[in-house]
């Protein structure tokens, strides 16, 4: 776990009295938090705890039937994300945050090449010159060690490992102030995941990006994240420092959760 | 004398759910204070709630009521009291990093840090220039006996006491104005256990607070200034 810049005290991101509910069942409920910049926000709990849908209406993709999320641009300030237009919003995601999906092929194109997987965000922002535009490509795909030779192929022949560093190459060319991560390291084998959570370790104490990681790893959280949020069937049941709520729950459930890892 | 640590009525309780909601409580109603320059040495019997009271401390273990209060002195304040029991996440990560040193038993090993960039990386993270930082961390190394040709691999397969000595070297690096050492010399070897309260003596000498748990009667004898009891207050109810 990185330093924390404090010296913000205005919250990048908030969400107040969040519910999404799914045919009538509540997928989350009543949710609050506020993220700091540079602060990583951990939200643990098991598959359907409705993690994965609170990810999604913090970064302005699902809008929430209830509550409000807030965030903190650079030009006015506390905007709520569902009602300004749908064009600021996108613009919103393409320049001031990230999105990190499980599986890679949601979050690349894999029908071009890896650089251009990482020189269309930049296109996107307003970058230009082709030059620069492929320099800084290659300084990413360095930054995430992917061979810079591999530059003009397709993302489709990397391994698994290799499109998720470059989809984390992708949603950093641009520096974000904020990135959201859909269980980054669970669809990789053991030894590439201690690869990536180094990486993204140092990433995000190098650009003090703040994030928030959503993943049922605790050993992921514990690594990664500032503080925890511990998520059962919608309810945030447990909050805290992350060291906190790992070694001393209170919870049943987190009980249950932390009792239930096995040591290697 | 320049107090650092003044805790007021503080108890910890746990509760069990998994067995059955069984209620413990390990500590009731403690005070204490903790000057700059003393090293307070926690003494009860097995049990009885050493390791809870300094993870209370360092706010690891979150109380069931009462205060920590922590002398912090932040890169730009002037200093003032902080209860990290009630404080804000940011505010009590921010008191660890500038004021709270915590050594356990055990090492978190990283995957893939070496054993020089995890123990570096502290003083890299205050904003101490890269070479400097190396050099104190191969200087600390060196003193704690792990040879050199450990020092570019990853301490997950190391023995237990090197692992104890990069857990130390790890925070002592840092001149932290609080101490809080959990049986730090634990698995350590007389040499190395000579050198480690050299290391904590020279630290309370400069300032620090310290407090700690230690079983051997000769590091007790060696670093207290001061003995600690808590009173045997276990209970066990079930619920």
């Amino acid at each position: 776990m990185s330093k924390m810049n404090i010296d913000n005290t205005q919250p990048l991101l908030q969400a107040r009295n969040v519910s999404k509910f799914y045919g009538g069942k509540a997928a989350c409920e009543q949710v609050n938090l506020s993220l700091y910049p540079g602060e990583v926000l951990g939200i643990v709990g098991e598959s359907g705890s409705g993690k994965s849908t609170l990810l999604n209406c913090l970064a302005g993709q699902l809008q929430p039937e209830q509550g409000e999320v807030l965030f903190n641009t650079r030009d006015e300030g506390m905007v709520e994300l569902f009602t300004i237009s749908e064009a600021r919003r996108r613009l919103l995601a393409r320049t001031d945050w990230g999105f990190v999906h499980q599986s890679a092929r949601d979050g690349l194109r894999v029908e071009v090449s890896a650089g251009a997987n990482v020189g269309e965000r930049l296109m996107a922002v307003g970058a230009r010159h082709y030059g620069q535009i492929r320099a800084e490509a290659q300084d990413w795909l360095h930054r995430v060690e992917i061979d810079a030779a591999r530059i003009d192929d397709l993302p489709r022949d990397f391994s698994g490992g290799m499109q998720q560093r470059l989809q984390i190459a992708r949603n950093l060319v641009t520096k974000p102030r904020l990135i959201f991560m859909d269980e980054p390291t669970a669809s990789l084998d053991v030894s590439v995941q201690a690869r990536l959570l180094d990486l993204l370790r140092q990433l995000v104490s190098q650009l003090q990006v703040a994030a928030v990681i959503v993943t049922h790893d605790l050993a992921v959280a514990r690594l990664l994240a500032h503080r925890l949020m511990v998520m059962r069937q919608g309810q945030v049941v447990e909050e805290g420092l992350t060291d906190q709520v790992l070694d001393d729950p209170q919870h049943p459930y987190t009980q249950l959760l932390v009792s239930s890892v096995l040591q290697a | 004398m320049l107090k650092r640590i003044v805790v007021e009525g503080l108890s910890k309780d746990f509760t069990l759910h998994l067995q059955g909601g069984q209620e413990m409580s390990i500590l009731s109603k403690i005070d204490m204070q903790v000057d700059a320059g003393e090293c307070v040495v926690i003494h009860a019997p097995s049990g009885a709630g050493k390791s809870t009271l300094l993870r209370c401390l360092y706010a690891n273990y979150r109380a069931s009521s009462g205060s920590v209060n922590i002398w912090h002195k932040g890169d730009t304040d002037e200093g003032g009291w902080v209860d990290v029991q009630s404080a804000p996440a940011q505010q009590v990560l921010a008191v660890r990093h500038s004021t709270l040193g915590f050594v356990t038993q055990f090492l978190r090993v990283i995957p893939r840090i070496s054993t020089l960039d995890l123990v570096a990386e502290p003083l890299l993270m205050r904003g101490v220039e890269k070479q400097a930082a190396y050099e104190q961390a191969e200087e600390l190394l060196s003193r704690l006996r792990i040879p050199k040709r450990l020092w570019q691999i990853p301490p997950a397969t190391f023995s237990g006491g090197e692992q104890q000595r990069v857990n130390i070297a790890r925070t002592m690096i840092c001149d932290y104005p609080i101490l809080l050492l959990d049986e730090p010399t634990a698995s350590l070897d007389e040499a190395n256990r000579a050198t480690v309260i050299d290391m904590i003596n020279a630290a309370r000498e400069r300032g620090a607070a310290v407090v700690g748990i230690f079983h051997d009667e000769v590091v007790r004898q060696a670093l207290a200034t001061r003995i600690f009891s808590i009173p045997a207050a276990v209970s066990l109810v079930a619920a």
